[in-house]
């Protein structure tokens, strides 16, 4: 007897860990504990063993049938687990529900990576007021006071108003500002050197537009003015922009270029990111392209912002930030900066 | 500006075996960008970028470079050739106006015989995209090329001697050589005769007066003209050539000589039977010599490089310039062809030192970093900060208007163009020739340009506006500047008006504590002119209007091109926004027990607000926490002006657990109080 019961626990327990399924495990609970149940039947069945044995047998039968409902119920939990959650079938191949449908300008995300670049090398960051005068945005530059870029035909100059007559000159004579370096020597009016400072920002140019030319677009400047700063140290600047841009260190150049505002003035140029320096349609098959220019503030522009040039030095660039917006992703027209088109805009998350 | 190779060649000796391509890169790096090399017919032409040309007039002749690539290459230069035969003296010079010319010099040249111009001399202009004319006009043209001073020859036989430059008289008309019929102003300089305008000054001669088939008496004009002159002329008229592209960069006065002695050293081997039989010359103001004096000190160390006096001397002199030396300090001599603006300072000779020196052999050297001096300023955050929170928490695309706007969308938006508003001298187009004095007409512009692809879309821009008012200075008291003030504005369009309000309206709730300003407030009435008077409300911070919150008005959305949708606008000045130094809020203790939802529905007339509604369910108990709108329906069961709203009052005990019934006790005294105070039904 005492054989029947352990040849039965030992199926029993295979069974029961076998048991695939709730149903295959139910159908096991009835076959073994059911009222027709194979362990009920042995229960019944004990009025028929000895007496002498009846105790000991009843104890192993009652051992056996908790030790079955045990199985059952831990086999029962684990196969609960492991079942799925889903009333109904999941198409995993439906699409995403998007987040929110929200983002920046390409050209803002750009300045916002390269002031986050700047802070982090203790840059300043400065805005100049968009209305400008002729003072800053040219007296104070160094422009010769017959620089064509004073004509109307290249800076948007304000209709005449109550105080700017036609013949209105310097701080009388009233712009939307036709590039940043002006707002550098506000900066140097409000501050004492040493300073270092990044000032992004739109500037405007009265031109025809095609797809390399806007009226209204972004630069970004930034000035060092230190005790001792040799032109060369003016590549910190250059570098910062083009690896936080491109996202590794990228060959640079610096070659001669005069602007009014420099000297010694630069252009700088950078190897071309399509073709490595080898040179491709890009690059116009020379290897590198400008990307900005540079150079010492000149002693007048020193002059206008209160410093003196003999005991300080400087170190300007700029950056036409579009361009380089453009060089990121591919863009081939500049007019779609301003078109506040969201089929545009949309692309850059 | 193109350059020949072979050209060059006259002049100096360059190193043999040198590529075109390093010639290219040694002037790109140390002098000039040069576009293009093109190897043709055994010449090399050089292509140079105009532009980096403005300040060098010493470069736009083949002389010029042939001196910066003598001075880079380190080989002689050799002298132009230059012969001056006997030139009588002659009245062949008028009055020269010396607002317009600084020299004016006339030679008369006679027995002319020859009018072909030789082979050698048309392949030399034809390489670098010149056209021959005729041997009076095509060495003029040559000589100009070699050396950048612009001359032109007139028939003689046609003029009324003697010239003058003067002013034109108004409406004087003008032919040109080319053929264009100008008609003059009286700030344009010409070149006349007894007559007539014989040329346009420093731009191009006359067509009457032109070298003819059978000219056999030449009058050979050599001049200086004042750059600004020149260039007003010739953007007046849209009339660029290579003499007017020459004067716009201010020539040296002394290279009238140099041209008229290499003109009359090549006369005499292409028409050895002309002879100069008269010459004239007025001088009004002769180019000098300038005189820089430098420490060897300031020069180093702006170079950044311990260069010795002679590694320092050296390249100044290989350029033209006199150096003599006094220890420590340097005392250069500028030559007359640098010196007619584009060298002024010790600054410059820095410049010129370290080019020729090869900026490719300046190592990197790394500022110095200070950190004692952090100079950043929580208030320039807040702009940024509304644009991340507009853009990343609230899911607006960000567009970028111009600052002038289409004064369709000004007026639609109910603003007025007027007088008060600051233009544009030169607008882009007439229409835009205003100043923005407020984000909304560009965001009319950008809705209607976007609905056509889709539906519903929220967009923000954030920048500057130009509002009237009165000047102020900023910087200077003689500087004064209009008033310009930062703004962001939003735009959400879709089907809902409602909904898009609330939405909006969601999102200016929000901004304190997103951006960091101090909370703002919605009051009634708003006053935005683009808002419908039915949705509109002012948006306050700090006790001042800083915007307007509202649904876009009819007028707005058929001008934005809005047929079944609509817009919900806000505009915002940002530096209204009171920025805080840091992040204000406290921290409130976690509640020990349990708070309990109750909601209660209830049916009011329209003319109840839902700040009537929660205002009075507040004060009902202390045990209010909070009213919280859950919804609102209007139909079928409701009656008409009316409609059913749904309040949750959510209950905070404090002292012990709330039962059943204390709930329910608080809910019934809402329904009372609301059916008492404001009319509410029960449904």
């Amino acid at each position: 007897m005492i054989d029947t019961i352990q040849s039965l626990q030992r199926d029993a327990m295979a069974d029961i860990q076998a048991a695939a399924s709730l149903e295959r495990l139910e159908e096991l609970r009835v076959s073994l504990l059911g009222r027709k149940g194979r362990i009920t039947e042995l229960l019944k069945g004990l009025g028929a063993v000895d007496m002498a044995e009846r105790k000991t047998v009843g104890a192993a039968i009652n051992a056996l049938k908790q030790d079955a409902a045990d199985a059952i119920e831990s086999r029962r939990a684990v196969l609960m687990d492991s079942s799925s959650v889903l009333a109904r079938p999941l198409d995993v191949s439906l699409p995403g529900i998007a987040p929110l449908d929200g983002g920046l300008h390409p050209t803002i995300q750009m300045m916002y990576d390269l002031n986050d670049a700047f802070a982090a090398l203790n840059f300043d960051v400065f805005e100049g007021p968009e209305i400008s005068s002729e003072l800053y945005e040219f007296d104070h530059m160094n422009f010769p006071p017959d620089h064509p870029a004073r004509e109307s035909m290249d800076t948007y100059w304000l209709a005449s108003a109550d105080r700017s007559g036609e013949d209105a000159r310097g701080a009388d004579r009233l712009c939307i500002r036709p590039h940043l370096t002006g707002g550098s020597v506000r900066y140097m009016q409000r501050h004492t050197p040493p300073f270092r400072f990044v000032y992004p920002g739109r500037v405007f140019r009265n031109e025809t537009t095609d797809a390399r030319h806007e009226r209204a677009f972004f630069q970004y400047e930034a000035l060092i003015v230190e005790k001792h700063l040799p032109f060369s140290a003016g590549q910190l600047l250059i570098r910062t922009v083009l690896s936080t841009v491109f996202g590794r260190p990228v060959r640079t150049r610096m070659r001669a270029g005069f602007f009014p505002f420099v000297e010694p003035g630069f252009e700088i140029d950078m190897e071309c990111v399509i073709c490595n320096g080898a040179g491709c349609k890009v690059c116009k098959q020379v290897g590198w392209i400008e990307v900005m220019p540079g150079g010492m503030p000149h002693p007048n522009v020193f002059r206008a912002g209160g410093i003196d040039h003999n005991a300080w030095m400087g170190f300007y660039v700029n950056v036409g930030l579009d361009r380089l917006v453009m060089m990121r992703y591919g863009i081939d027209d500049v007019r779609l900066f301003h078109s506040a088109d969201l089929r545009f805009l949309s692309q850059f998350r | 500006m193109k350059v020949s190779l072979n050209w060059i060649a006259d002049y100096t000796t360059l190193p043999a075996g040198l590529a075109p391509r390093d010639i290219a890169h040694q002037l790109t790096m140390a002098t000039v960008e040069v576009e293009g090399v093109h190897e043709v017919d055994g010449d090399v032409i050089f292509e140079i970028d105009n532009k980096s040309l403005t300040n060098r007039p010493d470069l736009w002749g083949h002389y010029g470079v042939a001196r910066e690539l003598a001075a880079i290459y380190q080989v002689p230069l050799t002298p132009l050739p230059a012969e001056d035969p006997a030139r009588p003296p002659a009245a062949l010079i008028g009055d020269i106006d010396p607002a317009v010319c600084r020299r004016f010099t006339a030679a008369l040249i006679e027995h002319i015989s020859v009018r072909d111009t030789p082979a050698w001399m048309k392949q030399r202009l034809v390489a670098i995209g010149q056209r021959s004319k005729n041997l009076y006009a095509d060495l003029t043209n040559y000589v100009m090329l070699a050396t950048g001073q612009p001359m032109h020859a007139f028939d003689a036989d046609r003029l009324s001697l003697p010239l003058s430059v003067r002013r034109a008289t108004p409406n004087e008309a003008f032919d040109a050589l080319d053929g264009t019929d100008l008609t003059l102003s009286s700030s344009d300089a010409v070149v006349a005769d007894r007559t007539t305008a014989v040329g346009l000054a420093g731009i191009i001669g006359g067509l009457h007066s032109a070298i003819q088939a059978g000219t056999t008496r030449v009058l050979l004009e050599a001049a200086s003209f004042d750059p600004l002159a020149i260039r007003r002329t010739s953007a007046a008229h849209g009339v660029r050539t290579e003499a007017s592209a020459r004067f716009e960069k201010s020539l040296s006065t002394h290279r009238v000589d140099d041209a008229r002695r290499l003109f009359f050293h090549i006369l005499r081997h292409v028409d050895p039977g002309a002879r100069v039989t008269g010459f004239d010359d007025r001088l009004n103001v002769a180019t000098g010599r300038g005189e820089i004096r430098a420490s060897a000190g300031y020069l180093r160390d702006r170079i950044g490089k311990a260069l010795s006096i002679d590694e320092l001397r050296a390249p100044l002199e290989r350029l033209g310039f006199g150096v003599t030396v006094d220890g420590d300090a340097l005392t250069v001599t500028v030559p007359e062809w640098r010196n007619t603006g584009d060298i002024s300072g010790p600054h410059d000779l820095v410049e010129e030192i370290a080019r020729l020196h090869g900026y490719e052999r300046f190592e990197f050297q790394a500022p110095q970093i200070r950190l004692d001096k952090s100079a950043r300023d929580y208030t320039h955050g807040t702009e940024r900060r509304v644009k991340e929170y507009l853009a990343f928490s609230c899911g607006l695309q960000e567009v970028i208007n111009y600052p002038w706007t289409e004064e369709r969308f000004v007026t639609a938006a109910g603003f007025s163009v007027d007088a008060a508003n600051l233009r544009l001298a030169a607008p882009p187009a007439p229409d835009q020739a205003t100043l923005r004095t407020s984000l909304v007409p560009g965001l009319l512009r950008a809705i209607e340009s976007n609905i056509r692809w889709r539906g519903s879309f929220n967009i923000f821009e954030t920048g500057s506006v130009f509002p009237p008012g009165e000047r102020a200075s900023l910087d200077v008291a003689s500087e004064q500047l209009p008033p310009q003030s930062k703004r962001a504005a939003a735009a959400f369009v879709g089907d809902d008006a409602e909904a898009l309000f609330r939405e909006a309206k969601g999102v200016i709730e929000a901004v304190g504590a997103r951006v960091h300003v101090a909370p703002v407030a919605l009051v009634v009435p708003g006053m935005a002119p683009w808002a419908d008077a039915g949705a509109c409300v002012t948006i306050v911070s700090d006790g001042r209007r800083i915007g307007e919150l509202g649904v876009l008005n009819r007028r707005g959305t058929r001008a934005a091109g809005l047929k079944h949708a609509f817009a919900a606008i806000f505009e915002i000045d940002i530096d209204g926004l009171v920025s805080t130094p840091s992040r204000e809020n406290r921290f409130v203790a976690l509640p020990e027990l349990p708070s309990v939802a109750v909601d209660i529905s209830l049916t009011y007339p329209d003319a109840v607000t839902w700040a009537d509604i929660a205002g009075i369910a507040r004060g009902v108990s202390p045990l209010i926490a909070a009213i919280e709108f859950v919804d609102q329906y209007r139909g079928k069961g409701i009656p008409e002006g009316h409609r059913s709203v749904t309040l949750r009052a959510r209950l905070q005990p404090t002292a012990h657990t709330l039962t059943s019934d204390e709930a329910a006790e608080v809910a019934g005294a809402i329904r009372e109080i609301e059916r008492q105070r404001l009319g509410a039904l029960e449904r």
